[in-house]
């Protein structure tokens, strides 16, 4: 079958079977058990055993606001194709099981961290590695970040699990965010503007006072680059001096988009409902209130 | 497709009613052909355009940066060759990679053709994608290795992956890499 048949015909036995399930919501390939499938197949009393429902959700619990920026993984997906309920949940307890055992600070792309890992062939039986964070993917347990530094005329990246039980500590030494959610371009860009040094003492920000935003731009360095960052858009970057192409002055056009301040269906897509997010919260709130009190009875 | 198996958009509701799915399949596969065909004839869309538009299809996916044959590697050690090469500005080019895949990683053997002369050494350091926890170097790094096994220069003035300190206790080379290590200065 080709693409249109395939479309058509899932139209209509979406049609056939529940006018209730929007199309946006069918995932592509049907061989898979659909998820709404399944969580109607788990919440039904037909089933063996049927699940009961949360009481978080009646609880009245106050939520902070900045939880929502504080704990980023362990929200959903924003895309609902790849939600699965009961697989988040327990994800999340895993996460929670490792936070007992380290401390996860609040930082963004941009900051400045420190990394200690388990290493046995070691003679300290560790290493330590500071850099700049230049990507952060919030996915449940395997959230993961990079951190770059220059050392010795060698530009070093080195990605790391947040939530594997090699690593010892995440310092923060300096909280700050960018103008960008990638930093990928430092790649080209000339070394002063990676470069950290391993002895570096953190910066404490008084209590209380926002996140503060580093608004630098960065000159890019001589082609050739790793991709065509010119012609990306980004906020953190100074225009180059290369002599645009008409097919490269066509895609800068292109990739400013001005519109999408206002393309209320992007926001949509890309945001999570309210509702979603204040359950899951609930339950982080729940669970670093019993933290606390176990630490208190500690002491 | 003859003319009696036509089954028009009217019929087509008419089967939806009743929950028969295979045969809704099965006219939809005659209505589609159908409207394909009919597509096709009214657009006027020739063979060989059909065939520029798939051909426009193909994977603009980014490069892999693997260390194959003839790809150029940086020698970080302190050896003559190394140093004259990097002033010079012709870097080292792979002859051979001493693996099965042909494609060097970290802590691979390689032959080298260096300043016209035929060098053997150790990947330390590669600027392909990493697995976690495992550093990506923004250059592809060589530590040179004479016939005999020790390493040609005396000193690394660069970091080298902390992952190469296992190789120690490797069945490979493992005295080779006791050698490189000892030189080193920094590991990462």
């Amino acid at each position: 079958m080709n693409i249109i048949q395939k479309h058509i015909c899932r139209c209509l036995i979406q049609k056939c079977n529940s006018g209730n399930v929007p199309l946006s919501f069918v995932p592509a390939r049907q061989a898979t058990v659909l998820n709404w499938l399944l969580d109607k197949h788990r919440k039904s009393q037909l089933s063996q055993q049927p699940e009961k429902e949360d009481d978080i959700e009646q609880e009245t619990i106050m939520v902070p606001r900045d939880y929502k920026y504080l704990y980023p993984e362990f929200l959903p997906p924003a895309n609902y194709r790849h939600r699965d309920r009961i697989r988040e949940k327990l994800e999340r307890q895993d996460m929670f099981c490792r936070r007992t055992m380290i401390e996860v600070p609040e930082f963004y792309v941009g900051s400045i961290l420190a990394v200690n890992v388990a290493d046995t062939y070691a003679p300290s039986k560790n290493t330590r590695f500071v850099g700049l964070c230049i990507s952060r993917e919030n996915d449940g347990l395997r959230t993961n970040f990079i951190l770059r530094n220059h050392i010795d005329g060698n530009g070093i990246e080195i990605k790391y699990d947040m939530y594997s039980p090699l690593l010892q500590s995440i310092e923060v030494l300096k909280l700050e965010k960018r103008l960008d959610d990638e930093l990928f371009y430092l790649r080209d860009c000339p070394p002063e503007y990676s470069t950290i040094q391993f002895d570096m003492e953190p910066i404490h920000l008084p209590t209380g006072s926002a996140v503060p935003l580093n608004t630098i731009k960065v000159p890019l360095g001589p082609r050739p680059w790793d991709k065509k960052w010119d012609i990306k858009n980004f906020k953190g970057l100074q225009p180059s001096n290369r002599v645009l192409g008409k097919r490269a002055a066509i895609r800068l056009e292109r990739s400013a988009k001005p519109w999408e301040e206002h393309d209320l269906m992007k926001q949509y897509r890309e945001n999570i409902n309210d509702e979603d997010v204040e359950t899951v919260l609930k339950e982080v709130v729940l669970k670093t209130k019993k933290k606390s009190t176990k630490s208190q009875r500690r002491q | 497709m003859t003319g009696s198996d036509h089954i028009f958009p009217g019929k087509l509701i008419a089967y939806t009613s009743s929950l028969d799915l295979n045969l809704l399949q099965k006219t939809l596969n005659q209505t589609c052909n159908h409207f394909t065909t009919i597509c096709s004839k009214r657009l006027n869309i020739r063979e060989e355009e059909q065939c520029f538009l798939h051909n426009k299809l193909f994977s603009t996916s980014q490069c892999l940066m693997e260390l194959r044959l003839r790809s150029r590697v940086r020698v970080i050690d302190n050896s003559p060759i190394g140093k004259a090469a990097a002033t010079a500005g012709k870097p080292g080019k792979i002859m051979h990679v001493y693996n099965v895949a042909a494609v060097g990683r970290i802590g691979d053997k390689v032959m080298i053709n260096i300043m016209g002369q035929k060098k053997k050494g150790y990947i330390v350091g590669c600027r392909q994608k990493q697995k976690t926890n495992v550093p990506r170097f923004d250059t592809n790094n060589v530590v040179l290795v004479e016939d005999s096994g020790t390493p040609t220069g005396t000193r690394i003035r660069h970091p080298l992956p902390s992952c190469l300190r296992q190789k120690r206790y490797g069945e490979k080379h493992s005295g080779e890499f006791t050698k490189i290590l000892s030189i080193a200065t920094k590991f990462v």
